[in-house]
């Protein structure tokens, strides 16, 4: 056992031997906390006008929300919102900054349910009673699945009540970006694991040791993973803590339906976050499987990264219609669409002996095995190795 | 003491690059000499378990070569000797050590000797990559014997290394042999010569002469080139 941890312990300081993993690191680190704090640069323009800063705007913003935090989405709340943006005139948009934009987040969430029409809250609570059977049907649900979604919507409480969320919100938009800057840094790091041993002709040495082959891979394997885990603890440590400093750590137990009205879980905005931020996790290790295993079929540490890059790429212009129900199911679970949060909003249900489980529940599971399967066949790979063959004699 | 090599085959797509070869080698130095594209590194590669033969066995005291303890027991030097740039040489032996399953205070003391012996004390603590060409051999030749190896495999291990070291390397090799089964393989007759207590000749894949060095009886270069020449005239 001494042995695998000293291997280990040389194979980090192999990893961290090269400039590019240090460089890798610093340019994904830097590129997630400026997506964090991006929206806080430059100014707000109006009518071709300097109007004021954006960090400003965002402060100004983030105090009238605050305001309307702890408050029922009722009669009152709506008909003082309607009030408000009637007083702002389309054309001057300095009334729009004064008596309309301190209630934008509560037209948002009416808004994003039916618009106009809605004048009060029985009406909104309606529309989005029938907007929600119209996307069940388009999404080709179940009767069972209905049925159980009805439950938990029974379970919701109405009508909403509105806090203020910023920080935990972005912070689980962030999750895709973290998903995405961790195929890059598992694309560049991660083949080197395996590659150096082919790239330094030195796998003919390793191999003649009596701990040259399984416990050697197995020593490459925790290094590859344990540093994806770690890379990825990072960036959302980053993630979280730039965010929540700029917008606030107000609003973890908000309804997560204030932000997307289509589900009907019993979940808040900041649960949520710390999902999408976990399943980061998940893409995270299933990408660093993926890279090992093209690394060690290929002996270069090129192939994985464009394979990765370019198959991320591809699948996200890819559109999968919600009625190919089997096929949507599927995409909903690849990676990208794992760490989407939009995506958490999917009502489809995986059904085992009798239960609906959601994709949150499932998809740990499925990646775990999936990933679990990589390391075997990559270990099979690694330990064919034939000299003689890659040597060219 | 016994490595048993029996009808040891190796065939590429095109070509056969080991033919059929068996050998029982004992403790002591063989030499095995041929030309490029003889099969001798092949042969070698199959004998550390880094090749898999088309077909036939190596066995080391009834231990297969695919067995972990057969590797327990063995110290390799290939030709192309690989090394980690960014190691020192002192990274470079612990984590062989680490890899040849030598715990740490033992690796220790033990890469400290062979620092001494091959003449690299001093050096450890520079990186590789600034090492010169006879440095990074020696240093491949720590490497070999770190683990004490009973069956020790080195392919071309004079190579840039100059006269003087070229010496010392063939004492250490010739007190190695004593009790330990050495198979050297070397373009360089007189290495051969001055250590071998066997003399392998092997030629497209095949062991064509097998004997020490009175069965020889005239100079081991002049009867090398007769051996090649020899068969070049019957083509």
């Amino acid at each position: 056992m001494n042995n695998f941890w000293e291997i280990v312990k040389f194979e980090y300081r192999k990893l961290f031997g090269r400039k590019m993993v240090w460089l890798t690191l610093g340019v994904c680190i830097a590129i997630i906390a400026v997506s964090c704090c991006g929206s806080l640069l430059g100014d707000f323009i109006v009518d071709g006008s300097y109007y004021d800063s954006n960090y400003h705007i965002l402060r100004k913003d983030i105090e009238n929300a605050k305001a309307l935090s702890g408050r029922a989405v009722d009669d009152e709340l709506i008909e003082e919102m309607r009030n408000a943006y009637q007083k702002a005139s389309p054309s001057d948009y300095i009334s729009y900054m004064d008596y309309a934009r301190p209630y934008m987040e509560i037209y948002r969430i009416v808004n994003n349910i039916s618009g106009e029409e809605v004048t009060n809250a029985k009406q909104y609570y309606a529309a989005r009673e029938k907007l929600l059977e119209t996307f069940w049907r388009r999404e080709r649900l179940t009767e069972g699945e209905e049925t159980w979604l009805k439950a938990r919507e029974e379970e919701l409480s109405k009508p909403f009540v509105y806090e203020y969320s910023s920080g935990w919100h972005r912070s689980a938009l962030m999750g895709y970006t973290v998903a995405l800057v961790m195929a890059f840094v598992t694309g560049i790091c991660v083949p080197l694991i395996f590659t150096e041993e082919h790239l330094q002709r030195t796998a003919q040495v390793n191999f003649c040791a009596k701990n040259g082959k399984e416990k050697l891979y197995l020593a490459k394997a925790f290094t590859a993973v344990s540093f994806s885990t770690a890379a990825n603890l990072v960036l959302a440590a980053v993630t979280f803590a730039v965010t929540l400093l700029i917008y606030g750590t107000d609003g973890f137990d908000a309804q997560i339906q204030l932000l997307l009205p289509m589900s009907s879980l019993s979940m808040t905005v900041g649960e949520c976050a710390v999902i999408v931020l976990g399943m980061s996790f998940l893409a995270a290790l299933f990408y660093c499987v993926l890279a090992m295993l093209l690394a060690e079929c290929f002996k270069n540490n090129v192939v994985p990264l464009g394979m990765l890059i370019g198959s991320i790429l591809i699948l996200n212009m890819i559109s999968i219609p919600d009625n190919l129900r089997v096929l949507s199911q599927i995409y909903n679970c690849i990676p990208q669409q794992l760490v989407s949060f939009a995506g958490m909003r999917s009502n489809k249900l995986f059904s085992l002996f009798g239960t609906y489980f959601t994709r949150q529940q499932i998809v740990p599971f499925i990646y775990l095995i999936i990933c679990a399967a990589g390391l075997v066949v990559c270990r099979r790979v690694y330990l064919s190795y034939q000299v003689g063959k890659a040597y060219g004699k | 003491m016994e490595l048993v090599i029996d009808r040891l085959t190796k065939q590429y797509q095109n070509k056969i690059a080991v033919d059929r070869i068996s050998l029982n080698l004992g403790a002591g130095v063989h030499g095995l000499l041929g030309a490029n594209g003889a099969g001798k590194t092949t042969l070698m590669r199959m004998a550390c378990g880094i090749l898999k033969p088309t077909c036939g066995s190596v066995m080391f005291d009834g231990i297969d070569v695919a067995d972990e303890r057969y590797r327990d027991g063995l110290g390799y030097l290939p030709q192309d000797f690989g090394y980690y740039p960014n190691f020192t040489g002192w990274d470079f032996l612990l984590y062989m050590c680490a890899l040849k399953g030598i715990d740490k205070k033992r690796a220790e003391k033990r890469a400290r000797e062979l620092l001494e012996i091959v003449g690299l004390e001093g050096m450890e603590k520079k990186k590789i990559r600034t090492y010169s060409g006879g440095m990074k051999q020696r240093l491949g030749i720590a490497q070999a014997l770190l683990n004490y190896p009973r069956l020790i495999i080195l392919d071309e291990p004079t190579a840039g290394l100059d006269p003087k070291e070229r010496v010392r390397f063939r004492n250490l090799i010739a007190k190695l042999g004593k009790e330990n089964i050495v198979i050297l393989s070397t373009h360089i007759v007189s290495d051969v010569e001055h250590i071998a207590d066997r003399i392998l000749m092997m030629k497209d894949g095949q062991i064509i002469f097998n004997g020490n060095k009175e069965d020889v009886g005239k100079d081991l270069e002049e009867f090398y080139l007769e051996q090649f020449g020899e068969v070049s005239e019957h083509e």
